[in-house]
């Protein structure tokens, strides 16, 4: 009788490396004994108060709400972008100097630029996600777009295919299981960008509480802080992944779970 | 180029006659008409490599795949292609399908010259080519699809098409879920889909194992039999191209062009114990030997 029967063995063998970890990080920090590292359980303890208080409950989805916005915005951005230089030469020549510097150069260069511009606000945090997030998604999107099998655009083409018709049922449609593979990549980075760009400003959201947590050498906090973007970084991966399952189902057809 | 009307040694007198007009009297298909479907005149394909920003290309490199190619296919003929590798056969049925223009020279289908694909052809291609994301249904109605037929409609005549293909009960597969032969099968539904009058085959067994490919070699005879289409079929397989041919037309290495048009001079239907006769095994070792002169063989290299 196999276990697969009664449970879902990918879910049984995430939540068992959770576990797993949790152990250890628990273990390690009593044997350390170090102030740096708090047990697991404090952490969890710590988590939960700062989850239970209004301010920071209020400052987390504003964190969120920055987070999807800018997202959304690099997703806008990247995915037009990577289109154009997919399917034309000509933006592929005009865009790609301008994606491969944003890939390349480090964001914190960057940032402080978007502070000059827009002030200690939100929007600084909206650029700097947008920044972090936009050109992966542009850069994967114009790969996605250039890879597709040559032997189903000719089968279009044999069938007279208009320009748009290619573009729409075909072009697109086999694009998008990496297209997703670069919007992935993207949340990934917006998550990130949200974090350095709350923390340079450290004003608003999480980045203000990390920033307080540290000036007060509060270290059970900042764990507390970095477990629960962990947490958010890892809902919103598992949000475009399930996406990606749903729209590209076909692509995981066969394929080991 | 020369035309070639097979004779074994035991042909008969009445057969020894079609020598004067191989292509329709030997070539058993009742079916085909004396009017050029297809007509291939004095085409020439160079391949140039392309360069950089400019999108300039470079004449001295240019690869001469195809010179001065003629032949014509009657309407409801057979013809298969066969050749070495690189001989430029698939650029040829690219050229006629409208996917690949021609340098110079031209290609008239129905009496007009082809500029673009047209509604009057179809083609199988080697790796079936088919739309990962869609079911069977769909994909056989895919080209229904972009000519805006009705969706009912062009479900309805998928579904009887998956039918005639073998392939009932799987309309609503997907074609990672098919293995090659069925995928092939949808390939071939799906450009019958179009009512096309002219099949255009590239290898599309070539990827099958040999099994399959006999079985798909019977099933696309049983099919093409019902419908009359002119056929052209690209092939690496010598045996293929007589079972299931009125006529084989062999090229040379590259720069490619046809050096000889062979009538099949076996009558319809075909069947598989025609292998073993003399006639079969004589055509066999005749196109074999045409492929391993020096010509064709080492003309590509």
């Amino acid at each position: 009788m196999a276990l697969g029967e009664f449970v879902r063995t990918d879910v049984l063998a995430t939540v068992i490396g959770l576990l797993v970890a949790a152990l250890v990080w628990q273990v390690v920090a009593i044997v350390a004994d170090a102030t740096w590292l708090p047990t697991f359980a404090t952490i969890v303890r710590r988590v939960g108060d700062l989850l239970g208080r209004t301010d920071f409950r209020s400052q987390l989805l504003h964190s969120i709400a920055s987070m999807l916005i800018g997202y959304a915005l690099a997703v806008a951005v990247g995915l037009a972008v990577g289109m154009a230089m997919g399917m034309s030469r000509l933006a592929r020549y005009a865009f790609s100097i301008y994606v491969d510097i944003l890939l390349f150069i480090p964001p914190v260069v960057v940032t402080p630029i978007f502070f000059s511009i827009f002030g200690l606000s939100n929007s600084s945090v909206l650029a700097v996600i947008f920044i972090f997030a936009a050109p992966v998604i542009a850069s994967t999107s114009k790969v996605a777009l250039m890879t597709v099998d040559r032997d189903i655009i000719d089968a279009a083409s044999s069938f007279g295919a208009t320009r748009w018709q290619m573009t729409r049922l075909v072009v697109f449609r086999a694009a998008l299981p990496m297209i997703f593979t670069g919007l992935h990549l993207g949340i990934g980075r917006a998550v990130k960008g949200m974090i350095i760009g709350q923390l340079i400003i450290a004003v608003v959201g999480i980045g203000a509480f990390e920033a307080r947590f540290e000036q007060a050498f509060d270290s059970a906090g900042l764990w507390s802080i970095a477990v629960l973007v962990v947490l958010v970084a890892v809902v919103f991966s598992w949000c475009v992944h399930f996406a990606d399952r749903v729209v590209n189902a076909w692509a995981y057809v066969g394929q080991r779970q | 180029m020369s035309s070639f009307a097979w004779q074994p040694n035991e042909i008969k007198a009445r057969e020894l006659s079609t020598t004067m007009n191989p292509t329709i009297e030997a070539g058993a298909s009742a079916k085909a008409g004396s009017d050029p479907h297809i007509d291939v005149g004095q085409v020439s394909k160079s391949f140039r490599p392309t360069g950089g920003g400019r999108g300039g290309q470079d004449d001295s490199r240019a690869v001469v795949a195809l010179e001065d190619t003629s032949f014509q296919v009657r309407r409801g003929e057979f013809v298969s292609v066969v050749g070495p590798s690189g001989c430029g056969k698939t650029t040829l049925l690219r050229m006629i399908a409208g996917l690949s223009p021609v340098d110079t020279g031209q290609i008239n289908v129905g009496g007009k010259r082809v500029a673009g694909p047209g509604p009057d052809r179809a083609v199988v291609f080697q790796h079936a080519a088919l739309l990962p994301w869609a079911s069977v249904v769909d994909n056989i109605s895919f080209g229904l699809r972009l000519r805006k037929t009705p969706k009912a409609q062009r479900t309805a005549r998928a579904r009887d098409l998956a039918a005639l293909v073998g392939l009932a009960g799987f309309e609503n597969h997907l074609p990672g879920q098919l293995s090659g032969g069925m995928q092939q099968r949808v390939g071939l539904a799906r450009a019958l889909a179009v009512d096309p009058q002219i099949l255009l085959l590239d290898e599309p067994f070539g990827a099958l194992d040999e099994i399959t490919r006999r079985q798909m070699q019977d099933e696309l005879l049983r099919i093409w039999s019902g419908t009359g289409l002119t056929s052209l079929l690209i092939t690496h397989s010598v045996d293929e191209a007589i079972f299931l041919s009125d006529r084989i037309l062999v090229m040379s290495g590259r720069p490619g062009r046809v050096i000889e048009e062979i009538a099949v001079p076996m009558g319809r239907p075909r069947e598989r114990e025609m292998e073993r006769t003399p006639e079969f095994v004589d055509l066999r070792e005749h196109v074999w030997r045409l492929l391993s002169s020096p010509t064709v063989a080492d003309a590509h290299d």
